[in-house]
């Protein structure tokens, strides 16, 4: 009897709970704060709400003024998301962003193609070794930022130490990291695939996967875009490997027995299931990417492995 | 400037004044052409070389978490405005460069132990390199 009273104690609070929270009208959910209590808030939903910031306003309206504060967020991510959402309103986006990509304006140099976050990993049977990493096109690339600052000969120089940590002027760092414009004529546009946002995620882990990145880049590549890659339903993913990307971007590496591999991932955000019959400005991917993936059977000393995303600037 | 002969005619009507002036006769020599060619590369050259960079090192604090992550946004009070354009994740003692157009930002460090650091720069030309000392609160 005892045990009977209980359940039904919490299948009446549970009734409660569900029904306090069905009390919202649709489209917003239930918050509490310690101020307010319980209270009703418009639903996060940047699809319907693209954040694009009109400054100079000549109109006078705040173009974020209906974009979700830091509470509002998803609870899931991590520790510098939850910080960014607090000081940002675009955190969730790779940059200044109006859709369907970057607003170039707010960016120095040239190239339709924002790559966001090149990281550089390495793997190596060596514990301290010397190396040196060198930007080497003709021209110099119109690079938006790095880590750790290069040299002036548009260099990283250091070690490698515990097989995969770089050491630069004393320091350890887990990896090179760089963003940079590149030109969008110099890119493929006819390979690769269409999916949701959140298969396009997993495929792109399930390719770095392929092309063996160590675990630690896997992971910091979805701990990031998870949060970076704006929340449109379907994405097309251009990848561009080193077929691509060697003669765009050359690099040379300083080091014996060393491979480089490199994958780039150009996504284009589409509101809709992207459909061979309507126009579009970046046509559809039409042939399985895979078979230019870079071979990942054949391995070296030191192993280079850069992965990054870019979108197409506006 | 060698000028052989030079036309300059000036024909007044009730509505304007025409000026034809005869280009033709001008024949620079070949010391100005050089002075002139040589003016332009100078400026293409200072257009060229008008990069402009915010860059800096992250300073080892003690009690500080060993990642920092560095915030380069638009200066703005407003949060709405204060618009995000780049971030990276730098480690204590660490460096970093943020290419910029000329403007107005701010530049914010942050870790998980509750280290702040905060400085707002206005960017004209050339670059602005910072010394980033962390403050617990």
């Amino acid at each position: 009897m005892k045990n009977f009273f209980f359940l039904y104690l919490v299948l009446l609070l549970n009734q409660v709970e569900a029904s306090s929270i069905a009390s919202c009208p649709q489209n917003m959910i239930r918050v509490w704060t310690q101020s307010v209590g319980y209270s009703c808030v418009t639903k996060f939903n940047p699809v319907e709400q693209d954040p694009f910031c009109a400054y100079p306003n000549p109109l006078g309206v705040n173009p974020f003024q209906y974009f979700p504060g830091p509470l509002y967020q998803a609870a899931v991510m991590p520790a510098w998301a939850h910080q960014g959402h607090l000081l940002y309103p675009n955190v969730g986006y790779p940059g200044a962003w109006s859709f369907p990509g970057i607003e170039s304006r707010y960016y120095p140099g040239e190239g339709a193609v924002f790559a966001a976050k090149p990281n550089v990993y390495v793997e190596s049977i060596h514990n301290d070794k010397k190396f040196n990493f060198k930007f080497i096109s003709r021209n110099k690339p119109h690079f938006l930022a790095t880590t750790p600052v290069l040299d002036k000969t548009l260099s990283w120089s250091g070690k490698i130490r515990e097989k995969d940590k770089f050491e630069i002027e004393d320091v350890f760092y887990d990896y090179l990291f760089y963003d940079l414009r590149l030109p969008k004529e110099k890119m493929q546009f006819s390979n690769g695939l269409c999916s949701t946002r959140e298969g396009a995620i997993e495929w792109m882990l399930k390719d770095l996967k392929e092309m063996k990145y160590s675990e630690i880049a896997q992971q910091d590549f979805e701990e990031h875009w998870r949060v970076k890659i704006p929340d449109y339903p379907y994405y097309c993913i251009y990848p561009q490997y080193n077929r691509e990307l060697d003669p765009i971007i050359p690099v040379e590496i300083n080091l014996d027995q060393t491979i480089f591999i490199r994958s780039l991932y150009v996504l284009v955000p589409h509101r809709k299931v992207p459909d061979m019959d309507d126009p579009q400005e970046v046509p559809l991917p039409g042939k399985d990417p895979s078979e230019f993936r870079p071979g990942s059977k054949i391995q070296r000393e030191n192993m280079f492995r850069e992965w990054g995303v870019a979108f197409l600037g506006y | 400037m060698l000028i052989k002969r030079k036309l300059v005619s000036y024909k007044v009507d009730s509505l304007s004044l025409v000026i034809n002036f005869n280009i033709s006769m001008i024949k620079p020599d070949r010391v100005v052409m050089k002075l002139f060619l040589c003016l332009i590369l100078c400026l293409s050259f200072k257009l060229l070389a008008a990069e402009t960079t915010v860059s800096g090192k992250v300073l080892s604090t003690p009690g500080c978490a060993k990642k920092t992550m560095v915030w380069l946004s638009l200066d703005k009070e407003n949060y709405h405005e204060r618009l995000l354009l780049m971030h990276t994740e730098v480690p204590q003692g660490g460096t970093f460069e943020f290419y910029v157009k000329p403007g107005d930002y701010q530049v914010r460090v942050s870790d998980e132990e509750g280290c702040e650091y905060l400085k707002k720069v206005s960017v004209k030309d050339g670059s602005i390199s910072l010394s980033i000392q962390m403050v617990k609160k």
